[in-house]
């Protein structure tokens, strides 16, 4: 036995010799192209001695050190860095670290990050920012704020700066390309015109691939059912903010469950219902059967819901080649003029990013790689990858990616070898911020890139739409100063969260039971839903929401 | 003297039938030990019905709130409601159950082509060892619009237009009582098919011989031959009149929201406004209620039996 593992285990070792020689070799090979386009772009920088820190980083290996973007950086930065990466249990690395007081130079530990700042191993960045911090005052501005830690010290430049939708929808009314078509590609703009348009091509085209024309399926099924209780507040023109609606000046949050626009939206489609437009299926579906019915191609559109709901429908329309039943989103409202606020603000993550350990023999040299890392020449190193490699840039400056590039960088190999896939925890923009030349933070954020992947009915589509990409239909996202009002963490066997989940419960019954009702009956059943919402006490769960809201604004913005 | 005498022998009568079922009583050793720590133990956790449990305060950092819990319990109509489904659904499912088990195990005992018995059994079984996630699917698609249901009914002629099954209140009890039957009925079934098994086969030479036919056998011998198996079933399962793991996944799976005011459960209730708030001690006081009132339920279901002269559980 004894024998048998010991020429395994050799033949492993040899085999791990040879494969990582092999790797080398052509890592080597393929970055010379790479290091030499650095070179010439390279900058004028005074020299500054060589230095290497040490570093934690809180993931597996990924060979980022032998990547053309970190090769360029140890040039031009002067930086080297001895990186560990974490083997096995990131909280047992991270809870010896603490308990032998053994940091690294430069740390990061993503979700255990916390225990670093909590034993305090980290250097307070505040006077750092202050005297040297050119970059960072830019990069991180107003949100410097934000990032302070509770005792009023940061600690780290948060790499998660929240990914803002700039592609795509994030949620609309959504209405079949075929429908547009055939009527000229009409602009929706309230839910009265959305309803109409689908009763008018219903009733052109009673049957679609031999099925029935359904006109409006919603989703119901389970926890998913908040699409049909959170609707009213998008057509309001509220921002993402769950149940409630929030004043922006006072930060009020109050439900909108039976607000007059509620009563009229639920109305309405009660109305779409009694003409036979909502399926009634709808109540009884769950998610996989709806997401069925969408690919069958014969409903006509879905009333509010979420990119991500919807998208897995979308994809299957694509691939069998059903173009034309593609779903379009729309930010429908109530009221013609009202402002439509669909598209969502990034959320800044502030938990965790790079730190300076008080183990560092010279944190104004480290706290300097961190600031030189914010500055955009860097930020566009980091996100764009080198120039010949993996970008261009055409005669008017903008950056661009080459169809060869497009093809390669699809693969996960071509990514890596450049050093810009996955995450890193540098310090970073949001996704949405433009370079000071116009071009996008990072590819995916460029219009250019983002229409490289669409097809003749897309172009057709936005072009009839004056929209560059999908999410130009949709009014520019505001910025919120609390983040959103269901972020706001209420203990869950309190009161107001209890009270919460029963308002859930009530909506559940009652909302499909006032869009099925008979005629002459909605305002009846409107009477009794009510009723019974007011019975629960949400002003307890308001109050707690509000004074929540509050608390953070003053928190983040001092305000 | 004597009297001592007789005790010393009754200890050794003890003893010996100590020594002599050890085997069986060592069995025994292993499921005790099960439902002491798995059964008995954790009733010591329903103090905290009593607290406003927190896990980091533990039970004795916890503060004592007495009969809170069960005062919101039981001034919650819901939680009347979820007592209502759960004993409807339950009776109705108890009695179908019942009532298609037993059937099949008395027709298949009828059946003289053993290859034929093998196959309808296994069939009918089948569908025990089937998930519920995988079962549910199967009834919503067949409960469909246009699902195999629909299209039976409709070509028959018995409805005119298709209906939405699994929309309406009036039908939810009903199919949750038929799906179960469908799933259950071959399993529940082996256990009868056993206690026939078990009747002695001169009682039916007898009746041959006295000129008794299919039915009248069926009705005269086999049926009061299962009578203490089906009374035995019978006192076991009203111990679970108050919902079982499997009516929760069932229900948590078919229903909707069209339907939930006849189709939310006590358990159900309890892990909408308890464990998912994580209200343990909300939990844990209707936990109580649900064990008391089930405790009480087998208790009274022995005491028929045994008035009614059948052999009872206890």
């Amino acid at each position: 036995m004894k024998g048998k593992a010991g020429i395994l285990l050799s033949i492993v070792l040899v085999l791990t010799m040879v494969l990582s020689a092999g790797c080398r070799r052509e890592d080597e090979s393929a970055n010379r192209p790479g290091t030499e386009a650095a070179q010439t772009s390279a900058p004028e920088k005074e020299r500054e001695e060589k230095v290497t820190f040490t570093m934690f980083y809180s993931s597996p290996a990924d060979d980022w050190e032998k990547s053309d973007v970190y090769k360029w950086i140890e040039q031009n930065l002067n930086v080297s860095l001895d990186i560990e990466y974490v083997v096995g249990d990131l909280p047992t690395r991270v809870g010896v670290m603490v308990a032998s007081r053994e940091f690294p130079d430069l740390v990061f530990g993503s979700d255990e990050h916390e225990k670093f700042i909590d034993a305090g191993a980290l250097v307070p960045l505040n006077d750092y920012i202050d005297k040297q911090g050119v970059n960072s005052k830019k990069l991180y501005g107003n949100y410097l704020q934000r990032i302070k830690w509770t005792d009023g010290n940061i600690y780290h430049f948060p790499w998660d700066r929240g990914q803002q939708t700039l592609a795509t929808e994030t949620s609309g009314f959504y209405i079949q390309r075929a429908v547009l078509k055939e009527f000229g590609y009409p602009k929706i703009e309230t839910v009265e015109e959305y309803i109409d348009l689908i009763a008018r091509y219903k009733e052109k085209h009673p049957q679609i691939n031999g099925k029935d024309t359904v006109g409006i399926e919603l989703l119901t099924d389970d926890w998913r059912d908040f699409t049909l209780q959170n609707s009213p507040l998008a057509i309001m023109g509220g921002p993402n903010d769950g149940n409630l609606l929030v004043n922006q000046q006072t930060y009020e949050a109050k439900i909108f469950a039976t607000m007059p626009e509620s009563k009229k939206y639920y109305g309405l489609l009660n109305q779409a219902y009694l003409n036979g437009l909502i399926a009634e299926e709808s109540f009884v579906n769950t998610y996989d059967q709806h997401i069925a019915n969408l690919t069958a191609g014969n409903v006509l559109g879905v009333c509010y819901d979420h990119n991500w709901q919807i998208g897995q429908a979308q994809h299957t329309l694509k691939d069998a080649g059903m173009h034309e039943r593609v779903y379009v989103a729309f930010p429908v409202v109530l009221e013609k003029g009202t402002k439509d606020q669909y598209q969502w603000p990034a959320n800044m993550i502030t938990r965790d990013g790079v730190g300076i350990s008080v183990n560092c023999k010279n944190p104004e040299r480290a706290f300097k790689f961190l600031d030189d890392l914010q500055s955009e020449e860097v930020q566009k190193i980091l996100n764009w990858g080198i120039k010949g490699l993996s970008y261009e840039v055409d005669d008017n400056g903008r950056m661009y990616m080459t169809d060869d590039m497009r093809e390669k960088y699809r693969g996960e190999d071509f990514r890596r070898k450049v050093g810009i896939t996955g995450i890193r925890p540098w310090p970073s923009a949001p996704n949405y911020w433009k370079y000071e030349d116009g071009n996008s933070w990072n590819i995916s954020a460029q219009p250019e890139e983002i229409r490289a992947g669409y097809d003749e009915w897309d172009l057709e589509i936005l072009k009839a739409y004056d929209a560059e990409v999908y999410a130009d239909m949709f009014a520019k996202p505001q910025e919120s100063k609390y983040s959103v009002a269901w972020d706001i963490p209420i203990p869950s066997d309190h009161q107001a969260a209890i009270n919460n989940e029963k308002l859930r419960e009530v909506q559940r019954y009652h909302l499909p039971r006032l869009i099925t009702a008979p005629e002459d009956k909605y305002d009846e059943y409107w009477n009794e839903y009510v009723k019974e919402v007011d019975g629960i006490g949400m002003d307890i769960y308001e109050e707690f929401v509000t004074e929540g809201i509050r608390q953070r604004v003053k928190d983040w913005w001092g305000e | 003297m004597a009297g001592n005498k007789i005790k010393l022998t009754e200890k050794n009568v003890i003893l010996k039938k100590i020594s002599e079922q050890k085997l069986l009583l060592l069995l025994m050793l292993v499921f005790m030990i099960y439902f002491i720590v798995f059964r008995y133990l954790p009733i010591a956790g329903w103090v905290m019905a009593f607290q406003n449990y927190k896990p980091h305060l533990g039970f004795t950092g916890s503060e004592w709130v007495g009969l809170k819990h069960f005062n919101e319990l039981f001034g919650d109509p819901d939680f009347f409601r979820a007592i209502r489904n759960t004993i409807g659904m339950s009776i109705i499912r108890l009695i179908f159950g019942f009532i298609s088990s037993i059937g099949l195990a008395i027709l298949l005992n009828e059946v003289k082509n053993a290859a034929f018995k093998r196959f309808t059994q296994t069939v009918s079984y089948l569908p025990h060892f089937v998930s519920w996630v995988v079962a549910a699917t199967i009834v919503t698609t067949s409960l469909e619009r246009d699902g195999i249901v629909n299209i039976f009914f409709t070509s028959l002629g018995f409805l005119k237009e298709p209906v939405l099954w699994l929309g309406e209140e009036k039908y939810f009890w009903l199919i949750i009582a038929l799906s179960d039957m469908w799933k259950e009925v071959g399993w529940n079934a082996i256990i009868y098919l056993a206690a026939i098994s078990a009747i002695d086969i001169n009682q039916y030479e007898a009746s041959i011989v006295d000129g008794a036919g299919r039915l009248r056998r069926i009705w005269h011998i086999t049926l009061p031959g299962m009578m203490p198996t089906i009374i035995l079933m019978i006192i076991l399962n009203i111990g679970l009149l108050l919902g079982t793991f499997t009516l929760v996944e069932q229900v948590m799976l078919l229903d909707n929201p069209m339907v939930i005011k006849v189709a939310e459960t006590i358990d159900l209730y309890t892990l909408r406004l308890g464990m998912k708030l994580f209200r343990f001690s909300f939990a844990a006081s209707a936990g109580i209620f649900k064990s008391l009132v089930s405790v009480i339920l087998v208790f009274t279901a022995n005491a028929i039996a045994k008035k009614l002269g059948q052999r009872a559980l206890i």
